[in-house]
């Protein structure tokens, strides 16, 4: 009951767009390669100023104050944007102290709110950053059928709180199940949407406030998700989608963005049987918006790795490499409803940059630097304390 | 190394016998379920102005290779093709050695996956934490759509073993990848078996179901009663005959390799010490996540290390994984192989090295791809035994091939043919060629193939 009340009070909740203005000095990325310009066109400065980006052009002015960084014509990027993840939510999967992520236990239903479990110290944050990202959404998990709760996006700055707005989407789950029957999920979720006594969320959901994240693989849930919104109104936004690429047309039409893992490309389950390796080619060229993300032992772990090199298998499946990388930054910004502050290098946004070694697309490929809000992620990551300590002798 | 093991095997045999009785019995046979492999037969192909990576570290520009009788007849930059060869132009275009993977469930963790039923599973022999006697290859289902998944990402050999919940858990097997209706139409002919053992916490869940074992105590002192249970049987003639002890017996004899889950380095050290007191040779740990802390120890015991390029976190003794590992290993002179566990990376092992590079490059270890190539080829084929028969470009040897469509540590190449004993077993370009099992027959999935 307190936290039912908790979630009803917490009304939608937005951290103040790059309010903390403490981002140290300013910076000029100098000789930078935009991903994916012309390897003969020129390259750019990308000037930052209080953590945003000021100005970016092959004309810029150093002040004298200014710390310079050579980029030395190597791609720079926004950093990526992971869109379902757990972050801060787990630590170890098998160890249950360290799992947050589930409202189940406590039958919380849409009334479970990630935030208020989220772990700042998480040492998979540090990795994250070090892997080049820099946000993530972290989503409830949980049983299907039902509700799992609100999700939250985050902003994975090193001033300030990573928390940059709660009540990111309530997530629906669909899908098989190990009893029951997928249907009576579905016949669960008209009837919350039609209940003239609705939850706190699911009222916001209606209200067009909050998107309601819907899980879901086999074509037939993909159809009921198009169903909903086509009844109701609301904004939708499909995670899973293996087999979204049967439905791309009426997805696109709809207006449903699509959350998938771009390597994706086994039938892993019964809901996937019909996955193929080019669904994000697919629903790219029809015309809906992806976003990327990893899965199984990656969600969170290698949330930045693993959804980069899976964004680059899938161009070998026909995906365009800027279509891949915008699914990693552009459109995930537009989906997730922060693209006045991220998703480009451009002036006004937040400066929150990669510069990699190679083509980002490639598993060659790392982070030569990463900035976000305007900072250097300078603090090592348990793995890179790890891989001091144990650094082989050949390599001191 | 196959040496070494003879030789501590002898000495613990004969050790054995002062102490105990003086007579063995027969060395013990596992034959059974023989293979019924047939190299398909297959016209002569001249691969033209290809690069070759050889899987041993070399890289030669602008060969041609000539595929002749199922073996790799001769390659390099002035050889002529016969009449009836088939010509192909590699132009652009990179030929590795056919991709090995040490560490699979293919057949018996068969897609899709499906929690609410045993109906996929057979991947553990619950019953009992010490199994050595049962064989996965009497659980293999041919028709896994994994398997096709990775021919289509260039394995064309790979080993398939019983999980880790046990203790001791049983043989597995060596296959080739070829299309079969039986376990034994894909096993590799005459390659030694190989024995599961599992530490760490694995083997000690079965405290879940209040059974024992129920610590890392009770799992290593299960183990050592069984390879003492077996030192006794080998030195006792009378003893009827127990499948289970013949498999440890023969492992004793050097005759198995013992492939051994193992994830902490305190864990891998009460194994190797195991191992030397009942003369014994690990092979190979299995996953290793923390080999990089004990590189030396792992070198000076000829023991390999089959990992991935950067799991880590999901259960506590992976928590000190790092990406990493397999380039700390190999900077140290310890054998390196990338398995894959699971289809998601089975059928991207070459990806999987290339994280591993990458990751080696950014802590200052450098290793170049043709020699990081051996992770998955000429390494593994060392592993399981197979090496005098594949595992690298070299004169003689079988004709497991891939022809890249480009380099194959890029994201966008793709295995363009797959052959397996010189025959044709995948092209990307025919359909006909493009063999997918019976269980996706008629399924919701199309064209183009995987």
């Amino acid at each position: 009951m307190i936290f039912r009340a908790i979630a009803g009070l917490a009304i939608f909740w937005i951290a103040p767009l790059f309010a903390v203005q403490a981002t140290a000095q300013d910076l000029i990325i100098e000789n930078a390669r935009l991903a994916y310009a012309d390897d003969d066109s020129e390259l750019v400065k990308i000037s930052v100023t209080d953590g945003r980006i000021t100005d970016v052009s092959p004309d810029l002015t150093a002040q004298d104050s200014t710390r310079r960084v050579d980029a030395a014509g190597n791609f720079v990027t926004p950093a990526l944007m992971n869109s379902m993840t757990q972050l801060g939510l787990i630590e170890l999967f098998s160890v249950n102290e360290t799992r947050d992520s589930s409202g189940d236990e406590h039958d919380l239903g849409a009334a479970f709110d990630v935030q208020y479990g989220l772990n700042e110290n998480s040492i998979l944050v540090d990795i994250a950053r070090q892997e080049g990202l820099g946000w993530a959404v972290t989503l409830p998990d949980g049983g299907n059928g039902k509700f799992t709760g609100l999700g939250a996006i985050l902003h994975l700055r090193t001033d300030g709180s990573i928390l940059h707005k709660s009540h990111a989407g309530l997530v629906f789950r669909s899908g098989e199940m190990t009893g029951g029957s997928r249907a009576a999920g579905w016949t669960a979720l008209h009837d919350a949407l039609s209940d003239g006594d609705a939850e706190a969320s699911v009222t916001e959901v209606l209200a067009g406030t909050v998107p309601l994240i819907i899980t879901a693989s086999r074509e037939s849930d993909i159809a009921q998700a198009i169903a909903i919104r086509e009844k109701y109104g609301i904004r939708i936004i499909l995670i899973g989608g293996e087999e979204a690429w049967r439905l791309a047309p009426e997805l696109a039409a709809a207006d449903i963005p699509v959350v998938l893992v771009p390597h994706n490309h086994l039938p892993s389950s019964y809901d996937t049987i019909g996955v193929r390796a080019d669904n994000a080619a697919l629903l790219h060229e029809a015309g809906v918006s992806i976003a990327f993300c990893a899965d199984s032992i990656f969600v969170s772990h290698n949330a930045g790795n693993a959804m980069r090199v899976g964004a680059g298998i899938a161009t070998a499946y026909g995906l365009d490499r800027q279509a891949a990388l915008d699914a990693m930054t552009r459109n995930p910004a537009r989906i997730w409803g922060v693209e006045a502050g991220y998703g480009a290098i451009e002036a006004g946004k937040s400066a929150d940059l990669v510069i990699w070694s190679g083509d980002p697309l490639e598993a060659l490929t790392q982070p030569v630097a990463v900035y976000i809000a305007g900072e250097a992620v300078t603090n090592a990551s348990r793995h890179q304390l790890l891989r001091e300590t144990y650094l082989p002798e050949t390599a001191r | 190394m196959k040496l070494n093991a003879l030789s501590s095997s002898a000495i613990a045999v004969f050790a054995t016998a002062i102490a105990g009785c003086g007579e063995t019995r027969p060395a013990p046979t596992l034959d059974a379920f023989e293979s019924t492999y047939e190299p398909r037969s297959s016209p002569p192909y001249f691969i033209q102005n290809v690069t070759i990576l050889d899987g041993l570290g070399d890289e030669i520009a602008a060969a041609d290779l000539l595929i002749s009788d199922g073996k790799i007849a001769e390659f390099g930059a002035d050889i002529s093709a016969p009449e009836d060869a088939e010509i192909i132009d590699g132009s652009g275009r990179t030929l590795t050695p056919g991709i090995i993977d040490v560490h699979t469930h293919y057949g018996t963790a068969s897609l899709p996956y499906a929690v609410g039923t045993p109906d996929h599973w057979d991947v553990n022999e619950a019953s009992n934490p010490v199994t050595p006697g049962v064989r996965i290859e009497t659980a293999f289902n041919p028709q896994d759509p994994a398997l096709f998944y990775a021919l289509s990402g260039g394995v064309t050999t790979f080993q398939v073993l019983p999980g880790s919940r046990n203790a001791i858990g049983g043989l597995g097997v060596t296959m080739k990848n070829v299309p079969g209706l039986t376990a034994q139409s894909m096993k590799y002919p005459g390659a030694p078996y190989g024995l599961k053992m599992a530490c760490g916490e694995n083997p000690k869940a079965y405290s879940i179901e209040s059974r024992a074992p129920y610590s890392r105590m009770g799992v290593v002192a299960l183990q050592r009663q069984a390879w003492k249970d077996a030192q006794d049987y080998a030195n006792d003639p009378d003893a009827p005959q127990d499948f289970g002890l013949d498999v440890l017996a023969a492992a004793l004899r050097g005759e198995v390799k013992v492939h051994s889950h193992c994830y902490r380095a305190d864990d891998m050290s009460v194994m190797m010490d195991m191992a030397n007191e009942f003369g014994f040779e690990i092979a190979a740990f299995h996953h290793a996540v923390e080999a990089y802390k004990i590189p030396k120890r792992l070198a000076d015991e000829k023991v390999c290390s089959a990992v991935w390029s950067d799991w880590w976190g999901w259960k506590l003794e992976a928590f000190d994984g790092i990406p990493e590992n397999a380039a700390f290993l190999h900077a140290s002179d310890a054998c390196v192989v990338m398995h894959s566990d699971v289809p998601a990376l089975g059928g991207r092992l070459n990806i999987e090295v290339a994280k591993a590079v990458a990751a080696g490059r950014n802590a200052g270890v450098d290793i170049s791809l043709p020699t990081a190539l051996a992770w998955i080829t000429s390494e593994p084929a060392r592993l399981l035994g197979i090496e005098d028969e594949t595992g690298s470009i070299t004169i003689g040897k079988n004709a497991d091939l891939v022809l890249w469509s480009g380099d194959p540590f890029s994201v966008i190449s793709r295995a363009d043919l797959v052959f397996v004993d010189g025959a044709l077993i995948y092209d990307r370009s025919d359909p006909d060629r493009q063999p997918r099992g019976d269980f996706m027959t008629g399924q919701p999935v199309m064209d183009p193939a995987p």
